[in-house]
């Protein structure tokens, strides 16, 4: 194994905690190594986040870099960007990944300008073709897929979106080497700071925001039926829709109405809960990544269009899959 | 001849479809179903220089052409017909300050109408003269410094919102061909009266309102035009007129047609797209051609006014042709549609309603006729 | 304050795109084009800072020709002057060097203490060039930011969308903003401004003009696309019927198995 040409991963933690995502990205660099014969570096920038390194190893990493310093505890583009900037340098890597989340893709496109290097954003897939990397990203609003190659400037950036790739199983076992890295910039050189961290927005998600949208319908049977919706909705994260006829009962306000008279949305996942699937509703929503309905009646029209199609009472189903949802949040 | 559309007629067409389309679809079947005058439509209209659009720049209007106003008229006719008709109403209503109105009256009228800070309303039909304006029996009297109207208007497109109306009363009953005349009345004068609002078939957030004048008394300074001059001015405003139903009409039929396309393409029977089918793709050439040919029929009447030429034949002609292709293009929308045209859960249904006082108001298309017989005979 | 809004036209989103196979190029010709949605909001945010503090805005775009008609919009909303980079040696540029020939023509156009882009354009989906521009000025950035709270005269304070949340920053000026959709409602051009833009003279600049490396943009770019294609279609669908109990868990196991929760 040889450290020359590794592949790079930049860690991302929200208060301390490594994200699901930085998993996915080492297991996915592991492989890559793997092919290349090199090693996988993993980077950890924060405060109070030393303890975390290791686990770092046991999803494939051979060493993490370390820079654990007070002023590192919010993400800033210049602090961090600083850091990664030096490292990188220092080690040539080949390949350097780092998480599609609002702050990887922030300091992701600043180094990679100062860089003068290639970055693929949001990428989904990676392989090697004669040594290397082609990184697979949806543009278009998903509608279509780029291939993206790095001819000459290394390292190559992706930024990878979180839930693309597998992560593989962890290795307790498995150990490397932690290098305690400096952080030698100065507040005075450092253009911004946070203020004031906000937990996630309260309140309702609006529809045309909303990656996951819960969307009911005449089958509810009544206005009380939402309250399901909204639990279910919650529990996602996600907006809750409706269809005309529930909005033409009185049981939810226009502005949450999908469809051809109401809002055109197409968010990774459609979840239609007692609704039949008329065409007018079909024109609204039926560009979303994945349909899930829910319906009692198996000739429903919305099963023609749903990648799952759960045929039952939505009264007794929801609650399961509420309840199930909730062990699965809690695993993370 | 020239058939490409200017950089402002494309630039103006592609802001007011996005204005139109994200403003008034959304409110069309809203208004319609509540029975509802958009009065912050009228608002945002003025917001979007779309209350004096092809009015010069020096008076208040925003200083495009006719067939700019033509264009305008389709892309909101198509997202909303009843604002079509509201905007209609608007232009009749201050035209005649336009054409005759002295310098104080534009500066006093023209000039907040053109810049929508106020809403004119068209104020000649009564329940007695329609296009027979010698029927009319409203009448002003001049008494002292103040003329004194008395009378029933009805079918008054905004009647009951409008900041101010130009009303025509005859002032000579012997002959009210040369006895008729403009004057303008204010909203809150105490002989004004709104009587009843009307409950339509379509366009339906256009309300229209009978209105009562009982002793309406209004300065001698509000006369429009000459005194008995009324005739003429109101036949040139109707003229003027035309054109915009007709470029309404253009736009319903697009929607109807666009509407269908749409609908062709989604709709599968026997496992294929109804657009598929030869039976449907007729129908939908059929309507596609009769939108074009009205809308060319519509552009040269506008491109005539715009020239300053005769167009009083043309623009009927364009009226009648376009009203008529409305009414075709939405019945096949309709039927392409199949039973869920009928329902009130698909646009169309409103469209088809909407579509039929095209060949109504401003002239039935049989009026249309007498006026291009009219001008092919005299 | 001076504002630049760098903004991009893109084809229509309501059109589905059409792979050229035979340039592996999406199909642009007699397709409708439209001003990326985010960077309306760009435009409305800078027109908003300077009803408040004064100064002007700019907008910014690099394409051929056809892009004017995008500018032309941000006049029509209120924007004072438009600027377009066109150059052939700048087809096929990537993200970099996007960003190297914008953060140029900045350069060359004049000092401003606010550059706005949207977060991402909605043809690309890269959200890349922000940040880019940013590094090349040598500037503050914060991106995804749906909020402007307050403006002084060096510093200026937005939130933006953080991974946990939301997070309250303040940076100093001159300062590049990339901007969500919910920061504001992007005002209609109305038809009197519509018509004065369509009057206005834009003027247009090649690499030399703004003094950008030819050899650095283009084909040169750092990355490159090797291919297009449209993904594979949807699998057909999936009937799940039984016991609530059981069917619920399978259908959440199915969802966490392809990862869409």
């Amino acid at each position: 194994m040889s450290n020359k040409n590794s592949v790079w991963v930049c860690l991302e933690q929200t208060d301390g905690k490594i994200a699901g995502v930085s998993y996915e990205m080492l297991s996915e660099a592991r492989k890559l190594a793997d092919q290349l014969s090199t090693e996988v570096c993993a980077v950890l920038m924060g405060a109070q986040v030393q303890d975390q390194a290791k686990e770092a190893f046991a999803y494939g990493a051979d060493k993490v870099y370390v820079c654990d310093d007070e002023k590192l505890k919010d993400y800033r583009t210049d602090s961090y960007c600083k850091v990664l900037e030096n490292l990188v340098k220092e080690n040539t890597p080949d390949i350097l990944l780092l998480a599609a989340t609002t702050n990887g893709r922030d300091l992701a496109a600043r180094l990679a300008s100062r860089l003068e290097t290639g970055l693929a954003a949001d990428c989904v897939a990676l392989n090697l073709e004669d040594g290397q990397l082609v990184a697979t990203r949806p543009t278009y609003g998903g509608n279509i897929m780029a291939d993206v190659v790095f001819p000459e400037k290394r390292p190559a950036m992706c930024t990878i979106r979180p839930n693309a790739l597998s992560k593989s199983e962890p290795d307790a076992s498995k150990t490397g080497e932690v290098i305690a890295v400096a952080m030698d910039a100065d507040e005075a050189e450092l253009r911004t700071k946070v203020r004031e961290v906000l937990a996630k927005a309260s309140g309702e998600i609006s529809l045309t925001d909303a990656q996951i949208i819960v969307s009911g319908g005449r089958g509810l049977g009544d206005a009380s039926g939402f309250d399901l919706i909204r639990e279910f909705a919650q529990t996602l994260g996600a907006a809750v829709g409706a269809s005309r006829a529930a909005v033409d009962a009185g049981w939810i306000p226009y502005e949450h109405q999908v469809g051809q008279t109401g809002k055109t949305v197409a968010p990774k996942l459609y979840i239609a809960c007692g609704i039949s699937g008329a065409l007018q509703h079909l024109a609204g929503m039926k560009t979303s990544d994945v349909i899930v309905a829910i319906n009692k009646d198996e000739e429903a029209p919305i099963f023609g269009v749903a990648n799952y199609g759960i045929v039952g009472d939505l009264y007794k189903v929801i609650p399961v899959m509420i309840e199930e949802i909730k062990k699965v949040l809690a695993t993370r | 001849m020239d058939f490409k559309y200017t950089e402002d007629q494309l630039a103006l067409r592609r802001a007011v479809r996005e204005w139109a389309q994200s403003y008034l679809a959304p409110k069309a079947e809203e208004i319609d179903v509540n029975n509802r005058f958009p009065t912050e439509t009228i608002e945002a209209l003025g917001e979007q220089d779309l209350m004096g659009l092809a009015y010069p720049e020096e008076l208040g209007g925003a200083g495009y052409d006719a067939i700019s106003e033509a264009i305008a008229m389709e892309e909101i006719s198509a997202a909303c017909a009843a604002t079509g008709s509201i905007i209609t109403g608007h232009y009749l209503g201050f035209d005649a300050l336009y054409l005759a109105g002295n310098a104080e009256q534009k500066e006093k009228w023209l000039r907040p109408a053109l810049e929508g800070e106020k809403y004119a309303a068209f104020c000649l039909t009564e329940p007695a003269g329609g296009s027979d304006m010698t029927s009319n029996k409203t009448t002003a009297v001049l008494d002292g410094d103040e003329w004194v109207i008395n009378g029933v208007k009805h079918f008054i497109t905004g009647g009951a919102h409008c900041d101010f109306l130009c009303c025509f009363a005859i002032t000579n009953k012997e002959d009210p061909r040369h006895g008729m005349t403009c004057f303008v009345v204010e909203k809150g004068n105490p002989g004004m009266k709104i009587a009843s609002e009307d409950n339509k078939m379509g366009i339906r957030g256009a309300r229209t309102a009978e209105i009562v004048f009982d002793n309406c008394r209004v300065p001698k300074e509000n006369m429009v035009g000459e005194l008995n001059g009324g005739y003429r001015l109101a036949l040139d405003v109707v003229d003027r007129g035309r054109i915009g139903i007709a470029a309404m009409s253009v736009g319903i039929a697009q929607s109807a047609l666009d509407l269908a396309i749409k609908y062709a393409k989604e709709r599968e029977v026997f496992k294929r797209p109804i657009a598929k089918f030869q039976g449907i793709q007729w129908m939908l050439a059929d309507a596609a051609t009769q939108v074009e040919a009205a809308r060319m029929l519509t552009y040269y009447a506008a491109d005539l006014k715009e020239q300053g030429v005769p167009f009083t034949k043309q623009a009927a002609m364009a009226k009648i042709f376009a009203a008529e292709a409305a009414h075709k293009v939405v019945d096949t929308s309709l039927q392409i549609h199949g039973g869920y045209g009928y329902m009130k859960e698909y646009p169309i249904e409103r469209i088809y309603r909407d579509q039929r006082i095209t060949e109504l108001f401003e002239g039935t298309s049989q009026v249309q006729k007498i006026v291009i017989a009219g001008q092919l005979l005299h | 304050m001076n504002v630049l809004v760098c903004i991009k036209q893109v084809p229509d989103n309501a059109v589905v795109p059409k792979l050229d196979a035979a340039t592996n190029r999406v199909v642009k010709d007699g397709v409708e084009t439209m001003v990326s949605p985010f960077d309306l909001n760009a435009v409305e945010a800078g027109l908003k800072l300077v009803e408040e503090h004064g100064g002007e805005v700019s907008v910014l775009s690099v394409g051929d020709d056809s892009c004017k008609t995008t500018l032309r919009i941000g006049l029509s909303m209120g924007a004072a002057k438009a600027y377009l980079v066109n150059d052939p040696a700048l087809e096929d540029s990537d993200t970099w060097a996007t960003s190297y020939t914008l953060a140029k023509a900045i350069k060359s156009i004049g000092e401003f203490d606010v550059i706005l882009c949207g977060k991402q354009a909605i043809d690309d989906d890269a959200g890349q060039v922000g940040a880019g521009i940013a590094e090349q000025l040598g500037i503050s950035q914060i991106t995804y930011v749906n909020e402007i709270k307050e403006v002084t005269a060096d510093t200026l304070t937005a939130k933006r969308v953080s991974p946990a949340g939301e997070e309250v920053v303040e940076a100093k000026l001159p300062v590049l903003l990339t901007c969500e959709k919910s920061l504001n409602e992007p005002r209609y051009p109305t038809l009197k401004r519509t018509r004065m833009a369509n009057r206005a003279e834009i003027p247009v600049m090649d690499c030399a003009a703004i003094g950008a490396d030819a050899a650095k943009v283009g084909k040169n770019s750092p990355s490159a696309i090797k291919k297009l294609y449209t993904p594979a279609p949807r699998q057909s669908g999936e009937l799940i019927k039984g016991e609530a109990e059981e069917i619920g868990k399978i259908a959440v196991q199915k969802l966490v198995e392809q990862k869409i929760i």
